[in-house]
């Protein structure tokens, strides 16, 4: 009988551990997924990733600015259009609305039913929702993420506001929108009070939109070179009006290498305000890895601009291609001879020179040649100013190598003038190396 | 790369559709022309819906296209999402009478290289054409 009883005490203990370490196990199972975001009947079922598709991110962003429209209507002056073809002019207001109770009814119709649905939203009340305003704007997308579901699409969009006829900043604006496929058709919701786009939830929903006057779309067809000029447009404008946008995408590495802080960044434009704005993209290469396409883009110039792409309008920028070393030119380096390597960092200071970046050159130049000849960067910087042109070419004349230097003689021709140089240089570890000239 | 009785484009090992599908057949013929033009590795993707072909083509900006054949292009039928019969073919040929698609279907055959006078695929309404020769955008 005690045997027995014994037993049943041993099978109950077993039973209570195994309850209990299921119950942990689900519990922490469900944590794990709440994180992933992937849960069983959790909030949301798809995990949102950038939209790499340009078609796609210049059609929403179209999407995007009709709605900017039909709310920051002025009836008496013309706003922004971007037309199937992708080309933007400017109309006086959209067909078919004459009057606020038309224009109402037109941002009505762009509305998601879930949106109109969860706020109980009707022509009458639809002001309290949405902010009606008689200046135009213009909606520049800064970034889309995306999921997928049989015969919809939903994108999480944010974006500038300017004001049309002075290109004041408005602000940043979120938005999700819902492309049903089957009937080319758009809605779209607001986002209050939000700062991150990655914080938009992306639901899964694949109900219909049904078509009315205003919500159809066809998509833009637009090419990489046509993609590549916006990017450019977009580097160039911001610099000059929104650097901190800019600084916050330069490559991590590269911004280290390159800049102290915001305001170094600050004045690095500042001295080169001319220069950017002629930046416009003359021609560029591709490189496609495995997990980002990396564009290569040089201005009229000479000037290199790199973008890593990871999405539409989702990368880290690189300003030049000489103060952090690129894949392509370690690999190249390491195989190169002697003479070669000495011409590839021949090459960089002639790129740092073109750009103006006397910083860089200075970096590079010997302790002892400095202290003889520019004792600090301002001496340097002048004499580089006032002594070299600008767009120069190179043309590598006679090599010698001398123990660990090495003497190259160039002809610098630039815009305006045509100079020899001997520069020595003696390699370093890597890629490193340190140089001085003939002065 | 061949490891079967076809050349590399249409081999399994290679080319994961269906063998004697539309889609095996098109996507094939479409990435031996990237390939030996040096446009791209092959096709960007490899749906098993012909008709939906057209569509994708569109949302992602690979290849332009429209609604005139031309020679290297994909003729595409019918929408991805729709439950009517759907087709992708190659076009290897095109003159003032007609065009000149390959292709195959239904998992059955090749049909080989056909002739369709300008009102009977008109009549068809192809969603329209893929030009593989003009790509939008740099592909892997």
């Amino acid at each position: 009988m005690d045997k027995i009883k014994k037993l049943m005490v041993i099978v109950f203990v077993i039973i209570v551990i195994l309850a209990i370490s299921i119950a942990v196990l689900n519990k922490k199972s469900e944590e794990d997924s709440e994180q992933d975001g992937i849960g069983l009947g959790k909030k949301y079922d798809y995990i949102a990733q950038p939209v790499d598709a340009f078609p796609v991110y210049y059609t929403v962003e179209a999407c995007v600015q009709k709605y900017i429209n039909f709310i920051n209507l002025d009836f008496n002056k013309k706003y922004p259009i971007v037309d199937d073809e992708g080309n933007k002019y400017y109309s006086s207001i959209p067909d078919g609305i004459e009057n606020k109770e038309d224009q109402k009814e037109a941002i009505y119709d762009l509305l998601s039913a879930s949106y109109k649905n969860s706020n109980n939203i009707d022509l009458k009340n639809i002001e309290n929702y949405i902010k009606i305003t008689d200046k135009p704007l213009n909606f520049t997308a800064l970034g889309m993420n995306y999921i997928e579901c049989d015969g919809a699409r939903l994108y999480s969009v944010y974006g500038r506001l300017e004001e049309y006829a002075t290109d004041n900043f408005v602000g940043y604006a979120y938005f999700k929108v819902k492309f049903d496929v089957n009937n080319m058709t758009f809605s779209i919701e607001p986002i209050n009070n939000c700062e991150n786009i990655d914080d938009i939830i992306l639901e899964k929903d694949q109900e219909t939109v049904e078509k009315n006057d205003y919500n159809t779309f066809v998509y833009r067809q637009i090419g990489e070179t046509n993609v590549l000029e916006k990017y450019i447009a977009y580097l160039r404008y911001s610099m000059l009006k929104y650097p901190q946008e800019i600084y916050e995408r330069l490559d991590e590495e590269y911004k280290n290498a390159k800049f102290k802080n915001e305001e170094d960044f600050e004045k690095y434009i500042e001295e080169r305000k001319e220069q950017i704005t002629d930046i416009r993209l003359d021609k560029y290469e591709v490189n496609i890895y495995d997990d980002y396409t990396q564009y290569i883009c040089m201005d009229y110039s000479g000037n290199y601009y790199i973008f890593n792409q990871t999405g539409v309008m989702n990368f880290d920028i690189l300003l030049d291609i000489y103060t952090i070393d690129l894949p392509e030119f370690t690999e190249k380096y390491t195989g190169a001879t002697k003479q070669e390597k000495v011409m590839l960092n021949i090459d960089k200071i002639v790129e740092a020179l073109n750009a103006k970046d006397y910083n860089y050159i200075y970096e590079k130049l010997a302790d002892e040649f400095k202290e003889n000849n520019f004792k600090t960067y301002e001496d340097f910087k002048k004499y580089a100013s006032e002594t070299f042109d600008i767009e120069n070419e190179i043309t590598f004349d006679e090599y010698n190598e001398t123990g660990s230097l090495s003497t190259y003689k160039i002809t610098l021709t630039g815009k305006n003038k045509t100079m020899e140089k001997t520069i020595i240089i003696k390699l370093e570890e890597g890629t490193n190396f340190v140089m001085s000239f003939s002065v | 790369m061949q490891d079967g009785p076809f050349p590399k484009w249409w081999s399994s090992g290679y080319n994961r559709l269906t063998p004697f599908q539309c889609t095996w057949w098109a996507w094939g013929r479409a990435s031996r022309f990237l390939e030996e033009n040096n446009i791209a590795e092959k096709y960007p993707s490899d749906a098993q819906n012909g008709g939906g072909y057209y569509s994708e083509n569109v949302e992602n900006g690979w290849f332009n296209y429209g609604k005139t054949p031309k020679v290297n292009s994909l003729v595409c039928w019918g929408w991805a999402s729709r439950n009517s019969t759907t087709h992708v073919a190659y076009v290897e040929g095109v003159t003032d009478e007609g065009i000149y698609v390959s292709h195959a279907g239904s998992g059955s055959g090749w049909f080989g290289v056909k002739f369709y006078e300008n009102a009977i695929y008109k009549e068809l309404e192809p969603n329209g054409y893929i030009y593989l020769d003009d790509p939008l955008k740099t592909l892997k």
